[in-house]
C-alpha cells in the first residue's frame, strides 16, 4: 500500500556552517522515525551532548491523520539522559518534501544564524537582524525573503498573541514544541530559525487504495466515542486559554490547523472526565524523565512562574481546574507524593504506572485506558499503553489521537504499514525495543519508579511483563 | 454544457491544514506533497486568514480564450475545465488570464494544471474536515453564502 518514504539524514555543522546528507542506515530504519530515529542516532554517537536531532515519521506528508508530527531530542546536560519533545504543524511535512527523515544539528554557531534548507541546498544566513522578532514575524520574514509561502519554519521567539505562553520553540510560528526548553538549546547553538522547503514528496504506491484507507481512519476517529475524553481535556485547555482562541471559534475547534480537530468531533456530555488533563501531563513527561528530577524541574518551573519569569510548564492550574469543575479533592483520591508550598504535585513518572492507576481510578465508567481489545488487567493495559505511545512517537502521529484512545489500533497501523515494516508483532517488538533502549540510556530503575504503595505488587508483574529484571532494568 | 455542481469555498472555515492539497497531489500524481496540488491555500498567518484557491470552471472561461494553443477545454461529463497536455506549451497565459490565478505549473511537466473535479467526486471536498470546501449545486452557492453571512449577523446583532 505504501513504502518507507524518506531515507535521508541531513547533518548541519553550525560551527563551520557546513552540511552534508547521508542515507539512513538499515539499523536506523529499524527504529522507524520520530523519537526512534533520534534516540538511535544519539546512542550511536555516544550520546553526544552537542547534538540536537529532529526527525519526522515515515507518514509525514502522506495525509495519514495527524502524521506530520515531528520529534526533537537531545542528551540533556541538566538531567544527564536523553529528552524528547514532539510538535505538530507543517515542519515534518516540509522535511518530507525536502526528502529528509532527520536533521541533525551539531556544534554552535559563532554568531546568530538562520538556516534555510531548499531541497538539497542549505543556506546559512546571518540572523542578527532577526533578534527580538517574534516567532510569527520570523516565520513570515523567511517566507517573504524567499518568496515562498510553503517554507515551514522552526524558530525561537515569543509566541504570537493567543498562543501558549509557556513554550519557547515554535514551528511555523504557531505550533509550539512543548517543554524541556528546546528553545534554550536553539539559543545556545546560535540558531534563530530553520526554514525548510522541498519539491519532492511522499510516494504512495496505490494512491486510490491509500486514500480510501485514510478516509476510513478519519471516519473512525470521528465516530470514536472515547474521544470525548480527549475533548474534556480540550475544554480545560480552552478554559485556561492555552490554545489560540481564534481557532476555537465556530466549528473549527482544532489545535491550530490540525486536519482532524478531535476537539470538535464529539460533544462532551456528562461526567466524570476527572483529571484527564493532569494525567496528560504525566503521560507526556513520564516517558522521558525520572520521577525525582521531574519533580525538581517542575518545582523550579513553578517558582519561576511565581516570579513572573517565563516558565516552561503550567501544571497545577489543571489540577485546580479539575477540582473546581468536579467539586472533588484529588488529594483524598490519590495522595500526592510531593508537595511544594503546600501544593501537591502528582508527578510519579519514570513509568506510567501511576497514571494508569489514576485513570483506572477516575475513568472506570468509560473503560478508558483499558485498551479493550488488548487488556487483561492493569499491568497489561499499562504495557499496551506504553507500546502504543512509543509507536506513535516513532511513527510521528499526534499522541492525542493515538496514545489514549484505541482509534488507530494495531490492526490499522498494520494495514497502513503493509509491506513496509512487517507484521503487527514486529511493530510491537520495535516499540518494545525503543522503550528498553530509552530506559537503558536514561538509567531508569526501580528507584525512579515512584509509585503509590498499591502498585508494589503490580510493579513486579509489570517488570516481568516487560522482560525487565526485578530492579526494572531491561536486558541489553 | 456548464457544470451542474461546483466547488464552493467557505474561507472562514479553512484552518490551513493542507489536507486538500495533499490528497489532491496523491490522487493525481501518487505523491504526498503540496507542489503537485491543483488546489492551493493562500494564507495570511498574521490574521489567521486562509483561502483555498481552485479553478471555478467558469461559464465563460478567460483561460480558454487566452490560451494560444486551445489547450484549455471543458469536460462534458463533469463540466471541469482542464488542460490538454498534448496541446499545452506551458506559456502560462491561462494563469495571467484567470481572475483567481487558479492554474499552476506542474513541477514535472512544466505545463499548467487545474482541478479536474476528480471525475466528479472531488477528494478535497471529501477530506476537508471543516467543510471549508463543498461541492454543491450551482444555485446553492448563493443561498449558502447568504445564510452564512446572516448567521454571522445573527450572532452579532443585539436587540436594543
Amino acid at each position: 500500500m505504501s513504502q518507507p518514504f524518506q531515507r535521508k539524514r541531513l547533518i548541519l555543522n553550525l560551527y563551520d556552517k557546513q552540511s552534508h546528507s547521508e542515507n539512513l542506515e538499515n539499523d536506523a530504519i529499524e527504529y522507524i522515525g520520530g523519537k526512534g530515529l533520534n534516540l538511535h542516532f544519539l546512542k550511536k554517537n555516544g550520546m553526544d551532548k552537542d547534538v540536537i536531532s529532529i526527525a519526522n515519521g515515515p507518514f509525514a506528508g502522506s495525509g495519514f491523520p495527524c502524521s506530520s508530527f515531528s520529534y526533537v531530542s537531545k542528551f540533556s546536560n541538566t538531567l544527564q539522559y536523553p529528552v524528547t519533545s514532539g510538535f505538530g504543524g507543517g515542519f515534518g511535512l516540509a522535511m518530507g518534501m525536502a526528502g529528509l527523515a532527520q536533521i541533525v544539528l551539531k556544534g554552535s554557531a559563532k554568531s546568530p544564524v538562520s538556516i534555510v534548507i531548499d531541497n538539497e541546498e542549505v543556506h546559512f544566513i546571518d540572523a542578527s537582524s532577526l533578534e527580538g522578532k517574534s516567532a510569527l514575524s520570523t516565520d513570515m520574514y523567511i517566507q517573504e525573503k524567499y518568496n515562498d509561502m510553503q517554507i515551514e519554519t522552526l524558530c525561537v521567539g515569543h509566541p504570537p498573541k493567543d498562543l501558549l505562553e509557556h513554550a519557547i520553540l515554535f514551528s511555523s510560528g504557531t505550533w509550539p514544541v512543548y517543554r524541556f526548553g528546546f528553545g534554550g538549546d536553539f539559543v545556545e547553538k546560535g540558531i534563530k530559525v530553520i526554514g525548510i522547503r522541498g519539491d519532492g514528496g511522499t510516494l504512495i504506491h496505490s494512491p486510490k487504495a491509500y486514500l480510501s484507507f485514510i478516509s476510513h481512519l478519519f471516519t473512525k476517529i470521528a465516530q470514536d466515542k472515547q474521544l470525548s475524553m480527549v475533548n474534556s481535556g480540550w475544554n480545560l485547555i480552552k478554559m485556561l486559554g492555552d490554545l489560540p482562541s481564534k481557532f476555537f471559534d465556530g466549528d473549527r475547534e482544532a489545535c491550530y490547523s490540525c486536519p482532524v480537530g478531535c476537539a470538535r468531533l464529539i460533544p462532551i456530555e456528562g461526567p466524570p472526565y476527572l483529571g484527564r488533563a493532569l494525567c496528560e501531563e504525566i503521560l507526556f513527561l513520564s516517558m522521558n524523565m525520572k520521577g525525582k528530577e521531574c519533580d525538581q524541574l517542575l518545582m523550579e518551573a513553578y517558582k519561576m512562574r511565581e516570579d513572573s519569569l517565563d516558565p516552561l510548564i503550567l501544571f497545577t492550574d489543571y489540577r485546580d481546574m479539575v477540582e473546581k469543575l468536579h467539586n472533588i479533592e484529588l488529594e483524598k483520591k490519590l495522595p500526592a507524593p510531593l508537595k511544594f508550598k503546600g501544593i501537591p504535585f502528582y508527578f510519579d513518572p519514570a513509568v506510567m504506572a501511576n497514571s494508569a492507576f489514576y485513570y483506572n481510578l477516575t475513568c472506570q465508567d468509560y473503560d478508558y485506558f483499558k485498551l479493550a481489545s488488548y487488556s487483561d488487567g492493569e499491568v497489561q493495559s499499562l504495557q499496551n499503553m506504553m507500546i502504543m505511545k512509543t509507536l506513535s512517537d516513532m511513527i510521528g502521529i499526534c499522541p492525542l489521537i493515538t496514545s489514549r484512545v484505541p482509534i488507530i489500533t494495531m490492526e490499522d497501523l498494520h494495514e497502513g504499514f503493509e509491506n513496509l515494516y512487517g507484521r503487527k508483532e514486529t511493530l510491537d517488538k520495535k516499540a518494545k525495543k525503543l522503550i528498553d533502549m530509552e530506559r537503558k540510556m536514561s538509567g531508569f530503575s526501580k528507584d525512579d519508579d515512584l509509585l503509590d504503595a498499591s502498585w508494589d505488587e503490580k510493579l513486579s508483574k509489570f517488570y516481568k511483563a516487560m522482560d525487565w529484571d526485578d530492579q526494572g532494568t531491561p536486558e541489553e | 454544457m456548464g457544470a451542474e455542481r461546483i466547488i464552493a469555498i467557505n474561507a472562514e472555515k479553512c484552518t490551513n491544514c493542507k489536507m486538500c492539497e495533499i490528497v489532491c497531489s496523491i490522487y493525481h500524481d501518487g505523491k504526498g506533497t503540496l507542489t503537485n496540488s491543483r488546489i492551493k491555500v493562500q494564507s495570511w498567518k498574521d490574521v489567521a486568514a486562509y483561502f483555498p484557491v481552485v479553478c471555478q470552471h467558469c461559464e465563460t472561461p478567460a483561460c480558454e480564450e487566452a490560451c494560444p494553443t486551445k489547450a484549455r477545454k471543458k469536460v462534458e461529463s463533469t463540466g471541469a475545465m482542464i488542460t490538454d497536455t498534448e496541446k499545452c506549451v506551458g506559456c502560462k497565459s491561462c494563469i495571467y488570464a484567470c481572475p483567481f490565478a487558479a492554474p499552476s505549473i506542474h513541477p514535472d511537466t512544466k505545463k499548467t494544471m487545474t482541478c479536474d473535479l476528480c471525475e466528479g467526486e472531488p477528494l478535497c471536498v471529501q477530506f476537508c474536515n471543516y467543510n471549508a470546501i463543498s461541492y454543491v449545486p450551482i444555485y446553492e452557492v448563493a443561498i449558502n453564502r447568504r445564510r452564512s453571512y446572516y448567521e454571522v449577523m445573527k450572532k452579532t446583532w443585539k436587540r436594543g
